[in-house]
């Protein structure tokens, strides 16, 4: 039990990965501490879970978070959907550079054993097939609008292994891709394209309106085996070398979106809007390192991980106003 | 931002610095010092001197196209503020920290650096700046025995050099992401080796060629010992020589972004340096090579012909003159 007894800091614990990772971490063991910011709050409650609230973008705050921690999970950061991205592509870089040099330098700063870096597969060049570790600093990243945001995660990594070099601390690099479930960004006009769907079946949008022709294809990954993935990457891959852990499957948006309505049990006039802001057609990672190196794989399928979220989402709605986010 | 542009003897097409406003980023250090200094004097630009914990220089209350800016380039909305309103904007900046700082907050000179440039890039894009001219580096290029292309990154850096050259590489791509979202003309230069005067010559901070200056100058029982066995080569830019194609740079750069070497094109070895400086100062010392040669020794000339085809620069300041000048400098200084 690698976990057993170690004092692991969740940052960024109320959102969708953090809340994931949470019981996960508790159940093998540890003891964790974890932030929340602003209106969203962790909503688990265990003897071995304290749980702070913080702006971690603040360093005297930020450090206190770090103290006395042996391992440290940063999953903190903003979400962008396709709208954000297309209106202002560098809004999210600077928050994302910002925040992890500061989150990396106070981990090797603490002199914390271990530490993962959730990065993304914007790293990797527009292939037109799975992209293979290997690749994530082949060319450049997906051009137009995403350049700028790959070439940050792929500047971020670096960092992991500059500090790796030259300190006693040693980083994981996670590359995810698409995952979704229980306390992602629900909120229209800012959040990913599953639970803009699930949200607007909730809605009864009647005619449906889907962005772009549902012909984008994603490695729809259910955020419970990320998060998994993410802790074993954490005990047996803290190489500062990017792996990707995602489903093996790909799925058409058109595919999870008649997924969706389906479990919604809907049937509404379907419109796809390709005027409006999509992003890559194509975004689809390879995990097979990961099974081979952690003996990881995604577990979920698309239909069970679906109809978890839209659950969760459902009883959500249920929750009289004001008493939750 | 309109340029008034004139026609060059040879008929290209240059625009002229004259009235422009340039924000120096880095005033008062090496670079930075050189360019307020140099400038302003044929070019009638108006310049902006970003200063932030050192004082401006006595010398420049004489100069009439200064003007002081106090900020703290990490800080967003001093980013934000000094860049406004400027056509040019030429980051020379780089955060340093000292041995406090070092110990509270270690790698701070390397995190900050990118958070650094990162708010000047969406300060100027933001702002609509006409030209921003990044000093990158070149230790991004692999040691090879030929002079290295711009081309020549292979994405590989060697460990010593390894978080400073990424974050070089990684400020050069967000010039260029940067370029393709507004208006701003991006210039990204990878120099070589620069030395001149006001470079570091203490021998805490300073780089080879300061370094190597200062033990020959300050020479006691007619020695100089030299780290490693010499045997490495480097290629030497004198800091009017690089000044001289940034100013290239702002009067023809037509692209949105490029991506240039500038060094002298030839490599010099750190001993043969050595004899060089030695000769020069006029002083009779000889060298003692305190140590092996590195395990894997480290060579690098620039490629310089993109400068010369696209800018119509090389070099012109020979390195016998260059260190002759430098050392005049020393003296009076020191």
């Amino acid at each position: 039990m690698f976990y057993k007894g170690k004092n692991v800091l969740v940052a960024g614990g109320a959102g969708l990965l953090g809340q994931s990772l949470i019981p996960k971490l508790l159940e093998q063991g540890a003891h964790v501490r974890a932030t929340q910011y602003k209106h969203r709050r962790i909503e688990i409650e265990h003897k071995n879970l304290e749980v702070v609230s913080c702006d971690l973008m603040d360093m005297d705050q930020a450090r206190q978070a770090f103290k006395n921690m042996d391992i440290v999970f940063l999953s903190a950061g903003k979400v962008r959907g396709a709208k954000e991205t297309k209106e202002d592509p560098s809004s999210l870089i600077l928050h994302i550079l910002d925040l992890h040099t500061k989150l990396f330098s106070l981990a090797a700063a603490f002199g914390a054993e271990r530490c993962a870096f959730i990065s993304s597969s914007f790293v990797y060049p527009d292939t037109g097939r799975p992209s293979v570790e290997s690749e994530g600093f082949d060319g450049d990243t997906f051009v137009k609008t995403h350049y700028g945001i790959g070439w940050t995660f792929r500047y971020l990594e670096t960092l992991c292994k500059h500090f790796a070099l030259s300190t006693k601390t040693r980083y994981s690099i996670i590359r995810p891709t698409s995952y979704y479930g229980p306390f992602d960004n629900f909120n229209l006009g800012e959040c990913h394209v599953i639970p803009a769907l699930i949200v607007k079946a909730a809605q009864r949008m009647n005619p449906f309106e889907v962005w772009g022709k549902g012909e984008e294809v994603r490695s729809f990954t259910y955020v419970d085996d990320v998060a998994e993935g993410v802790m074993l990457a954490v005990e047996k891959y803290a190489e500062a070398q990017g792996i990707n852990i995602c489903t093996k499957n790909s799925n058409r948006v058109r595919e999870a979106m008649e997924l969706i309505l389906e479990l919604s049990d809907f049937k509404p006039e379907i419109r796809f809007d390709s005027t409006k802001p999509t992003t890559i057609s194509y975004r689809v990672s390879d995990p097979s390192k990961a099974k081979q190196v952690l003996g990881w794989e995604a577990k979920v399928s698309l239909r069970d991980g679906l109809q978890k979220t839209i659950q969760w989402y459902m009883e959500r709605q249920k929750v009289p106003a004001g008493s939750a986010a | 931002m309109v340029y008034g542009a004139t026609e060059g003897a040879s008929g290209e097409r240059r625009v002229s610095l004259a009235g422009k406003k340039i924000l120096v980023c880095g005033a008062t250090g090496f670079i930075g010092r050189n360019l307020i200094e140099d400038l302003p004097r044929d070019s009638k630009a108006e310049l902006y001197a970003v200063i932030h914990q050192k004082s401006a220089p006595q010398e420049w209350a004489s100069f009439k196209n200064i003007r002081l800016v106090k900020a703290d380039l990490c800080d967003a909305q001093d980013s934000a503020r000094i860049v406004r309103g400027m056509d040019i904007v030429i980051q020379a900046a780089a955060s340093t920290s000292g041995f406090k700082d070092t110990l509270a907050r270690p790698h701070r000179h390397i995190t900050n650096n990118a958070v650094m440039n990162s708010l000047l890039l969406k300060s100027a894009f933001e702002a609509c700046v006409g030209h921003f001219v990044f000093l990158s580096c070149s230790v991004m290029y692999p040691s090879r025995a030929r002079p290295v292309k711009e081309t020549d990154f292979d994405g590989q850096i060697e460990d010593k050099y390894f978080g400073g050259g990424w974050y070089k590489v990684y400020v050069e791509k967000m010039c260029e992401f940067y370029s393709r979202l507004g208006k701003t003309k991006f210039m990204a230069i990878r120099h070589s080796n620069v030395y001149g005067p006001y470079d570091k010559y203490d021998l805490e901070r300073s780089h080879v060629f300061g370094a190597m200056v200062t033990k020959v100058m300050t020479a006691e029982n007619g020695k100089v010992s030299v780290w490693g066995d010499g045997s490495e080569t480097r290629d030497l830019i004198h800091v009017d020589d690089l000044n001289r194609f940034i100013r290239l740079a702002l009067e023809k750069q037509k692209q949105s972004f490029d991506l240039v070497n500038v060094g002298a094109g030839e490599g010099i070895s750190i001993a043969d340096m050595v004899q060089k400086i030695i000769q020069l100062s006029g002083r009779k010392l000889s060298v003692v090579f305190d140590n092996a040669a590195p395990a894997a020794p480290f060579h690098l000339t620039l490629d310089c012909a993109r400068a010369k085809s696209v800018y119509g620069w090389k070099p012109r300041i020979s390195l016998d003159e260059g260190i002759r000048k430098t050392l005049e400098w020393y003296r009076d200084q020191y």
